[in-house]
């Protein structure tokens, strides 16, 4: 039984017309039993920028926990909020601190930033548990679903969708591949990222 | 017996026959004595006696190693000064004057650079540096001092990109800086810098132009100049100065500022002058265009 296993969980991330995407489930379980389903594991770090973190419950909290530290004192220092790809490089880099010790998790960052020419630019990026990072134009995945997510989200995924087809999207993609993996499911959340606003929504899904 | 060695008080006692000369330093003691011409300080630890070979001139550094405690050489006077930073400020003072002028589009950064000698390598002396690919900076103060706080700079500016891929905000590198400037008045065995440094820098904010103290304290500056002749060359700024000044204008006026305080002629090979523009590269200026500016002034 691998680590990563231990608690389950499915995370996705979608960009499209100048805005983003990013859901997951909200089951928390050890091993086979589940304990409850109203665990959050996308966290905002600014308006324009969250983090969803799957793999291993205690690792999630604790990283969830230090990413907030390091971009309150950056914020604090800089006087500016942190830029995704910027705090895509500081997760990268404090995985890496970790390389023989690592934390059991992976991170999903997803955001809008400005670009020398364009604004609000959607940012995805992922990273193993040892921050490895790998950037994409369409969408992401990470838990224990990946390879039913990678599957339906192919299928789905069309670029440049306006928020709504978002959202459409990005839930029916979730809803469908934690249905075919028994350790995440149990309820799922959505967060749709625009320049001016965010919009969460809790999806009712099946209670299994 | 009693004795006075090297300005500390040492007593003086026999011990198994040989002469020791015994003394308290931080409430443990300590025995002097001469072996075979070397000085040897000897002291009891947990009961056993460990024999150091020191030489006797940095007896005064004991402070640094065995109690794992280092005590600081600035500290404050009666009145609430340090008073070694009063004496570092000194050293900026006597030297060689440098100035900076931000203006809308850029900042300029000048200082004279006049060789001991005319047998010295003038293109071999480097007294503007460059942090980062979009900050540089200058000194007023002891040259070897710079050197150091320019290389902690460089590190610092690198250590950031290295966790956030980000080139370092002006703000942050001059903040870097700062503390590394205030750590010297803090911490053990060590003399705070004797320079002042001025950072040109542009970024996201815009141009900027900083002057970092050798206590630490930094301010953003519109114009500001530092070392010998800085009282006059501010004054100079003050009248010259506008908010509206290009970034041509300002490297005339920095020259004009320059030209107030020089002894003797000024010419390309004893200035030096960097620039960065809104293209956000710090460079400095050859001496084909020092000579061009200065033309253009005359």
């Amino acid at each position: 039984m691998s680590i990563m296993e231990y608690n389950g969980s499915a995370v996705v991330a979608m960009t499209g017309k100048n805005c983003v995407a990013i859901a997951s489930d909200m089951r928390y379980g050890i091993r086979m039993q589940t304990l409850a389903a109203d665990m959050r594991k996308i966290f905002k770090m600014h308006d324009q920028l969250f983090v969803g973190i799957s793999g291993l419950a205690t690792d999630m909290q604790t990283v969830e926990q230090k990413l907030r530290f390091r971009t309150k004192l950056y914020e604090l220092r800089e006087e500016r909020n942190i830029k995704p790809s910027v705090f895509a490089n500081m997760v990268s880099s404090m995985l890496y601190e970790r390389r023989f010790g690592p934390y059991f998790i992976e991170p999903v960052i997803c955001g809008l930033e400005d670009k020398k020419d364009q604004k609000n630019v959607p940012f995805i990026c992922t990273t193993d548990l040892i921050g490895a990072q790998c950037f994409t134009n369409d969408f992401l995945v990470a838990g224990t679903t990946t390879d039913q997510l990678y599957g339906v989200c192919e299928a789905m995924y069309k670029p440049d969708m306006e928020p709504e087809d978002l959202f459409e999207t990005i839930s029916q993609c979730l809803l469908a591949a934690v249905d075919r993996d028994c350790l995440s499911g149990w309820g799922a959340i959505v967060h749709v990222i625009t320049p001016d606003q965010v919009i969460t929504r809790e999806l009712k899904s099946r209670q299994d | 017996y009693q004795r006075r060695v090297h300005g500390k008080q040492w007593y003086q006692r026999r011990v198994h026959g040989k002469q020791w000369y015994q003394r308290r330093v931080h409430g443990k003691q300590w025995y002097q004595r001469r072996v075979h011409g070397k000085q040897w300080y000897q002291r009891r630890v947990h009961g056993e006696s460990t024999l150091r070979v020191l030489p006797l001139s940095s007896f005064s550094s004991f402070f640094t190693n065995m109690s794992g405690a280092s005590y600081s050489l600035t500290t404050f006077s009666p009145s609430g000064k340090l008073v070694q930073i009063e004496y570092a400020l000194n050293a900026v003072s006597a030297g060689k004057t440098s100035l900076g002028i931000k203006a809308v589009d850029g900042v300029v950064i000048a200082t004279e650079k006049k060789p001991p000698s005319i047998l010295i390598e003038p293109d071999t002396i480097e007294k503007i540096s460059t942090l980062t690919h979009n900050i540089g900076t200058t000194y007023a103060g002891i040259g070897p001092d710079f050197r150091v706080l320019v290389r902690r700079g460089r590190k610092e500016a690198s250590k950031y990109n290295l966790v956030y891929k980000d080139p370092i905000p002006v703000s942050q590198m001059v903040r870097e800086l700062a503390t590394v400037a205030q750590e010297f008045t803090q911490s053990g065995g060590v003399r705070p810098f004797g320079v002042s440094l001025l950072v040109a820098g542009y970024d996201e904010d815009g141009p900027q132009l900083y002057q970092v103290d050798p206590s630490g304290s930094y301010w953003a500056w519109k114009a500001s100049a530092i070392g010998k002749n800085a009282k006059n060359a501010q004054t100079f700024l003050e009248k010259r100065y506008n908010n509206k000044m290009q970034l041509e204008d300002a490297i005339n006026t920095a020259i004009l500022t320059l030209k107030e305080g020089f002894e003797g002629a000024l010419n390309e090979e004893n200035v030096e002058i960097g620039i960065i523009g809104a293209d956000r590269k710090f460079r400095l200026l050859t001496p084909a265009e020092i000579k061009d500016y200065i033309k253009e002034t005359d």
